[in-house]
């Protein structure tokens, strides 16, 4: 039975391979981003060759977009091609809208997750605009996922219980901001004293864990890095995956989804906030 | 208005009040103690106030530290819609706001504890029922804890 899941990762792998390899013969990039089997684990890894591509491995979950963003500021020139899921896409959409990456550097090959691995990030994308490797389930309903479903329809008490509880494993670790492509502030809240006593586990209810929720309230692409991350199992991508969701429901509005899509929770100049030209103002 | 399973605590008889930390607008409402004098009487003399410079000026922190450090409420007035000294300041604060109550809903704090008016400063008998709204809504869930376990 795990063999026959595991089939249509190798075909998404193989085209995955064939796409990588005729950009590296063309010669368009310096390398491609993806990851790479390491005995028993997965590393990212940048193929310069094609005769490398052999060790792609497409099925593990790992934020690539974080090493994407580190290479291109690290090279003064030349273009980079990622290998990249739905929500790597998005992270590397988010980053570019928000000056953290030149996205004309960036060519993506595109996977398409599967039903088992859409459903074990709760995600509601598994899929990049255009596909190249892999075939694309859909959109997938966020209540299709019992986790998000049974949140959703818990009162606001229940879910104060809930949190109240994982909350109190914290270890503040910070693993799982430290994990998200999208925590790029140079100076973090996180870090002041002002906001989050220093010192002290669990962190203070609830500083810690909202501060941290609304910072990335329109940034997150909902890639469950941070609950990958966490050492202590606290469910944040469940957390993140809901603000996505009400975040839609209010504005209309998706991070990641296109570069030219502004945050409704940053000003305008040129466009007023809530869709009202200049002149109306 | 909660009912019946949602509400926090029933104090009745207990004398609770609900402790407020209200920001407000100096373009609209420059004066700390005309806003103080405009709450309802129970909160006049519990709550917080403090001015400014615009709402969108409001963090999120700011009201996650009140709850943080035990307050019941937090209130924010700006000007009315259309009329920010800055222009856009309030429609940012509206849009800041409202994504913040939908954080507070998800991990467990009613959303109607963070409050947010748009008024003129010239109409004192709205902004007194507003008040009056809100403190009654506070009143309602009442004390703020996290350990409800």
């Amino acid at each position: 039975m795990k063999k026959a899941l595991k089939e249509p990762q190798k075909e998404r792998d193989d085209e995955a391979r064939l796409k990588a390899a005729s950009l590296l013969q063309e010669g368009t990039v310096v390398g491609v981003l993806g990851t790479r089997k390491l005995e028993s684990h997965l590393e990212p890894y940048l193929f310069t060759s094609p005769g490398e591509l052999e060790r792609l491995d497409s099925s593990g979950k790992y934020a690539i977009a974080i090493v994407a963003r580190r290479l291109l500021q690290q090279w003064s020139s030349g273009d980079l091609a990622v290998i990249a899921h739905g929500c790597d896409e998005r992270h590397l959409i988010e980053l570019a809208k928000r000056g953290a990456l030149d996205i004309d550097r960036v060519a993506v090959i595109g996977l398409a997750c599967t039903g088992d691995e859409a459903r074990e990030c709760h995600c509601v994308r598994p899929y990049t605009h255009s596909v190249d490797a892999g075939v694309s389930i859909g959109d997938v309903d966020y209540l299709d996922h019992e986790r998000l479903r049974e949140m959703e329809e818990m009162g606001v008490l229940d879910r104060r219980r809930f949190w109240t509880q994982v909350f109190n494993r914290c270890i503040k670790c910070y693993g799982c901001r430290n994990a998200c492509p999208m925590c790029i502030c140079e100076d973090c809240r996180l870090e002041e004293s002002r906001w989050v006593r220093v010192g002290e586990i669990p962190p203070e209810y609830p500083s810690f864990h909202l501060i941290r929720a609304f910072h990335l309230a329109d940034k997150c692409v909902g890639c469950g890095s941070c609950e990958n991350a966490c050492p202590m199992n606290i469910p944040l991508g469940q957390l993140h995956q809901l603000i996505r969701e009400d975040i839609k429901r209010l504005f209309g509005y998706e991070a990641g989804r296109d570069v030219f899509e502004e945050s409704p929770l940053l000003g305008d100049a040129e466009n007023g906030p809530m869709g009202a030209s200049r002149s109306e103002l | 208005m909660p009912t019946g399973a949602d509400i926090e605590r029933i104090d009745e008889g207990n004398g609770f009040r609900p402790t407020l930390v209200v920001f407000h607008c100096r373009w609209c409402l420059p004066d700390s103690d005309y806003v103080r004098s405009l709450l309802p009487d129970e909160a006049r003399a519990d709550s917080v106030l403090h001015q400014l410079s615009c709402t969108a000026r409001m963090e999120a922190e700011f009201a996650i530290k009140a709850f943080a450090e035990g307050y019941d409420g937090v209130l924010v007035l700006g000007c009315e819609l259309g009329e920010c000294h800055y222009r856009q300041g309030n429609l940012l604060a509206q849009k800041r706001l409202s994504v913040l109550q939908s954080v507070f809903s998800l991990s467990g704090i009613h959303p109607e504890r963070l409050g947010f008016y748009w008024m003129s400063p010239f109409d004192e008998a709205t902004i007194r029922s507003c008040m009056r709204e809100f403190f009654d809504g506070v009143m309602n869930f009442g004390p703020f804890v996290w350990s409800t376990v």
